[in-house]
């Protein structure tokens, strides 16, 4: 008899926590917020036109066949969340888009910000031959990884006249990173450029009696003792991950480089374990033998660590353009520099490309739709809006020469002025995931320069096909 | 102790009447198919699948073109793979707290069955760590063991600044946080599998034994144990398949792998394998050695264990 | 019966001390998420651990806006349901199959479904999700339902038919001389002496597919039909800069399960005792 009593029991709680769960859904059920609607006022004023202006938005002549396309957002959008400013910025565009193509709509999905699950989903997706219609992917994802599931773009990019002259850091976009003037294969559309850049706190260097952020390695090590002896970490460096050293790396190479020495790493005719990698690194590690870092860096994460920069701990941090609105509380205090080089090399441009990119699915239902979103997250209106919401530097030509905010326009001329691609944006993703993982023990202290190059150059001679 | 149905013989009943009758050809028809939404739902979601990924690991695929045929190769590299050697000897290293996993439970049901004062705090605090999400668990962990997080605060606040060290910059200290987070989160279960074990042993068993002067130790292995040795079958399987098969999120969050490889299991190899680095074909390849191993394992543990018995 | 062996005194209260050790432990990510939720960032920045200098309900406010609480939860309740009624389901009746009944094969068929308790879904990603989009399940609830409880159908299996075993055999036999069809058996006799296993298996059925990820990110894309932990997963990837957010978000997260097992707990226990009456 017991028995059956308890049985009622358990139904009863199955009841009780199902009424709870309605409960508080109905109370909840207006917590998810519609995007805002009203479109953030933007400073810069849109531009007069150059001679390179973007095309218009307007529609082509063809009409498409109206249709609600799936966009899948990854990169810098992974954090598009509702009420953010990068959700604005995409609802902008679709609201341009859907007036444009009337009858049609965007389904966002947000991709996973971790690197490993975008991959799984995006794969999973390739796979099944259930694609998006435009995804946005950050540079090193698809470049080497996804080409074989990509439209080749040529087509589109050929019938919009003045497309490919309105935007810049195409060369990554393209297969094997040759873009040739449009001539290359097309395989995505620049949306932001990446460069690393030093951040550093006016204030803090003040205090030790630094008016200048250093230019060169020596400068840069001089000011660190100095900033050691005021009793203030010098840099903060989050390098968890590896990145940050990666980053270091990406950048102080180009100043150990010969023009097409690049070419040549992915070839495999240099070597990672090539003295102008040792050489790069060694300088770096100079931040260790100096004191510059915390004795936390290794595990510290990277995004987790900026916060030390905010507060005030430390002096300098690497980092890329989009930290700025973090920044936004410090914004009088804040300056940004190229990172210092410590080699001699002839290259005089700078580490850069693409950090984001748009791309359609060789499946995409809809491409035509696709393209028509495209283009007009490519035109000036939107590229404007970029630097205004999201922080980066816009590709859009014509929208980076009228960036008003001073820190993004330096950074945005910095990226006209290309000399190389960021390594680990072109490496095949084996390579680059040991890369990262060895640059951090190598940091660390736990291995040797030399031995974590060669694990590098071995994992990339296992991923040839 | 009450005989029990035989566990493993299939078609005669033991010790009753030997009057065949219909029932039994029901039975047998009804056998079948009371198993067969089991299987129906096994054979869709689980057996095909991992169908297709034996199939696939005798391939090279990257997700996107048509896979080719590569016969063996896949193996050949995986007996050689470094990275994949080392994944495996962290996953003996969790098994390694199989042992713990099994006995310490056993002990705190005991003591909380045997009303131990607090015992009524006990059982509802000991399943709290089951309740919180995996990633809850791994994120906070990795927060609270950061060099200058509140694990080292509170050491140096409490005066044994001697102790502090760098938990997740370290390969063997981090091995150890990433298990100690994964048995403290699941020893609730097997204490809750132990209780419910204890409450089916007759209550006079262990009175009986007091009377007879047992001590405690002496009631819990010889009056309890004998009882709960299905439990612990159940209790010791599980244990080893979850330190080989379920280790991923917690690795995922508190270490992503790092630092460098020295965290790694072997399904976090094969999640890499297959989405960071597009060899699908050869992650399925892994992940069919790897499952074989956790079979073998567990084959042998149910048959040491069965081995002794009716 | 209450215990009344005697136990040396200073062993008993290290015991007791221990125990209780443990048990405050359980409570510690609580309070720790409680102390950091209501703190700013700045605070954060300072120390990890501390009483906030301003209090503030800020934190809250961010993580609930921008992670759709609400819609998650009501999603991880569904799957969660569905799931585990069909995994209790399909347990019983296989486990009913592989004890009291007696058919050919069915060793061997025990076996086989046992052996696929090795496998570690993770595996198992890409051709689930191939099979489910050919099924045109993705983005469904279906989807996970029925890959949760195929996932955990052999330990949940295991578990029935070790109880059922354990189930005297006088008792199915006079229940059969009484003429108790194969059915009447299942129902009225063996399912009422398995509370305790069912509610274990609810528990620990419910508790995996509540906190369960990898599939949950992958089969379920669409924010109709996504559950708490890929959420929670979208606040870690959304608040790098800002914890105090972050573990507002993850308490927000972790406090319903808390409630439910609160409330819940009580009745597993005598639900356990119970059987021990018998």
């Amino acid at each position: 008899m017991g028995f059956l009593n308890a049985r009622h029991r358990f139904g009863r709680i199955l009841t009780l926590t199902a009424t709870a769960a309605i409960l508080v859904s109905a109370c909840t059920g207006s917590a998810t917020l519609a995007p805002s609607a009203a479109p953030v006022a933007t400073p810069a004023p849109q531009t007069s036109g150059g001679a390179s202006s973007a095309p218009s938005s307007a529609a082509p002549a063809t009409p498409i066949a109206p249709a609600t396309i799936n966009l899948w957002l990854g990169g810098i959008l992974t954090t598009a969340t509702a009420g953010s400013p990068y959700d604005q910025w995409v609802q902008h565009i679709i609201t341009r888009f859907k007036a444009a193509n009337p009858g049609s709509d965007v389904k966002i999905t947000l991709l996973p910000p971790d690197n490993g699950q975008l991959a799984a989903q995006v794969q999973a997706a390739f796979a099944s031959k259930k694609v998006p219609d435009v995804m946005m992917l950050y540079s090193g994802a698809y470049t080497t990884t996804y080409q074989d599931g990509l439209l080749p773009l040529n087509t589109f990019v050929n019938a919009t006249p003045g497309f490919y002259d309105s935007m810049n850091v195409w060369d990554i976009s393209c297969a094997n990173f040759d873009c040739q003037n449009g001539a290359g294969t097309i395989l995505g559309v620049p949306v932001d450029s990446l460069l690393f850049v030093q951040w550093y706190r006016k204030d803090v260097l003040a205090k030790a009696g630094i008016t200048a952020p250093a230019t060169n390695w020596t400068d840069m090590i001089a000011q660190c003792d100095k900033l050691v002896a005021a009793g203030i970490t010098p840099w903060v460096y989050g390098d968890r991950d590896g990145y940050t050293t990666s980053n270091m790396m990406t950048t102080e190479i180009t100043s150990f480089f010969q023009p097409g020495d690049l070419q040549k790493v992915l070839a495999g005719t240099i070597k990672y374990t090539d003295p102008k990698f040792v050489d790069a690194f060694n300088a770096i590690n100079e931040l260790n033998t100096h004191h510059c870092v915390s004795p936390s860096s290794s595990t510290r994460e990277q995004l987790d660590a900026a916060n030390d920069i905010v507060t005030g701990k430390v002096a300098y941090m690497e980092g890329q353009p989009q930290f700025l609105p973090s920044f936004s509380s410090i914004r009088s205090n804040i300056g940004v520099s190229l990172i210092p080089y410590a080699g001699t090399g002839p290259i005089t441009g700078n580490a850069t490309n693409s950090g984001d990119n748009w791309v359609i699915p060789k499946d995409s239902a809809h491409p035509d739709l696709a393209w028509s979103f495209i283009k007009i997250a490519s035109d000036v209106q939107a590229e404007n809006e970029e630097i205004t919401l999201l922080g980066s530097p816009p590709a859009n030509k014509a929208a980076a020469a009228n960036i008003q905010d001073p820190i993004v326009s330096y950074i945005a001329q910095q990226t006209l002025n290309d000399g190389m691609p960021i390594l680990d944006s072109v490496m095949p993703n084996a390579a680059a995931l040991v890369w990262y993982r060895e640059l951090q023990q190598a940091f660390a202290g736990k291995v040797s320069i030399q031995d974590a190059l060669a694990a590098v150059q071995q994992a990339q001679d296992q991923a040839a096909p | 102790m009450q005989p029990r149905v035989s566990a493993g013989t299939g078609s005669s009943s033991a010790g009753t009447s030997g009057r065949r009758r219909n029932p039994l050809r029901s039975e047998a028809k009804w056998g079948v198919l009371y198993a067969l939404p089991a299987l129906v739902v096994l054979g869709v979601f689980v057996i095909y699948p991992v169908g297709s990924i034996i199939v696939h690991a005798f391939t090279r695929w990257d997700g996107f073109t048509d896979p080719i045929f590569v016969g063996l190769k896949n193996f050949q590299t995986l007996f050689a793979d470094q990275t994949f050697a080392s994944a495996l000897r962290n996953n003996i290293f969790f098994a390694l707290s199989v042992p713990i996993q099994l006995v310490l439970p056993l002990g705190l049901a005991f003591l909380i069955h045997e009303r131990l004062p607090g015992w009524r705090f006990y059982r509802w605090t000991y399943f709290l760590p089951a309740i919180y999400s995996t990633v809850v668990l791994g994120v906070l962990a990795r927060l609270a063991l950061q060099i200058d997080g509140p694990l080292n605060e509170a050491l140096t606040g409490v005066g044994l600044g001697g102790l502090v060290h760098d938990w997740l910059g370290d390969g063997p200290t981090a091995l150890a946080s990433i298990l100690f987070v994964f048995v403290w989160a699941n020893f609730g279960y097997n204490v809750v599998l132990y209780l419910a074990g204890m409450s089916g042993i007759d209550a006079q068993l262990p009175e009986a034994a007091r009377l007879d002067g047992a001590n405690q130790l002496q009631v819990l292995r010889h009056v309890f144990v004998p009882g709960l040795r299905r439990v612990m079958e159940i209790v010791l399987v599980t244990s080893t398949i979850n330190a080989f098969a379920y280790m991923f999120t917690y690795v995922f969050t508190i270490t992503n792998g790092g630092p460098g490889f020295s965290t790694f299991v072997a399904e976090f190899d094969i999640y890499n394998n297959a989405f960071a680095f597009q060899k699908l074909g050869y992650a399925c390849a892994m992940g069919l050695c790897l499952a074989l191993l956790i079979s073998f394992l567990g084959f042998l543990q149910i048959r040491s264990l069965t081995g002794g018995r009716e | 019966m209450r215990n009344r062996a005697v136990r040396p005194r200073p062993l008993r209260w290290v015991l007791v001390a221990g125990m209780t050790g443990l048990g405050i432990s359980a409570v510690v990510p609580l309070l720790f998420m409680l102390q950091a939720a209501f703190r700013t960032q700045l605070d954060w920045a300072s120390s990890k651990i501390g009483l906030p200098t301003t209090f503030t309900l800020d934190a809250f406010a961010r993580a609930w806006v921008q992670a759709s609480i609400g819609t998650y939860f009501i999603n991880s309740v569904i799957v969660t349901v569905g799931a585990v009624t069909l995994s209790v389901a399909l347990a019983a009746t296989s486990g009913y199959a592989f004890s009291t009944l007696r058919w050919r094969g069915r060793t061997f068929t025990y076996f086989f479904i046992l052996a696929w308790m090795a496998i570690p879904p993770l595996l198992l990603m890409v051709p689930i999700y191939v099979e489910m989009s050919d099924l045109g399940l993705i983005d469904t609830y279906w989807s996970v339902i029925l890959l949760y409880s195929a996932l955990n159908l052999p330990f949940n299996m295991y578990l029935m038919t070790a109880f059922f075993r354990a189930v005297p055999i006088e008792l199915v036999e006079a229940a059969r001389v009484d003429g108790a069809s194969v059915h009447t058996i299942f129902r009225s006799l063996l399912l009422p002496l398995s509370v305790p296993a069912l509610a274990t298996l609810v528990i620990f059925n419910a508790l995996y597919v509540w906190n369960e990820f990898v599939f949950a990110l992958l089969l379920l894309h669409d924010d109709s039909v996504r559950t708490l932990t890929v959420g929670v997963n979208q606040l870690v990837g959304k608040f790098f800069f800002d914890y105090p957010a972050l573990l507002a978000g993850m308490l927000i997260t972790s406090l319903p399960m808390v409630v439910v097992y609160l409330v819940f707990q009580k009745y597993l226990v005598r639900a356990i005792a119970a059987g021990a009456l018998k």
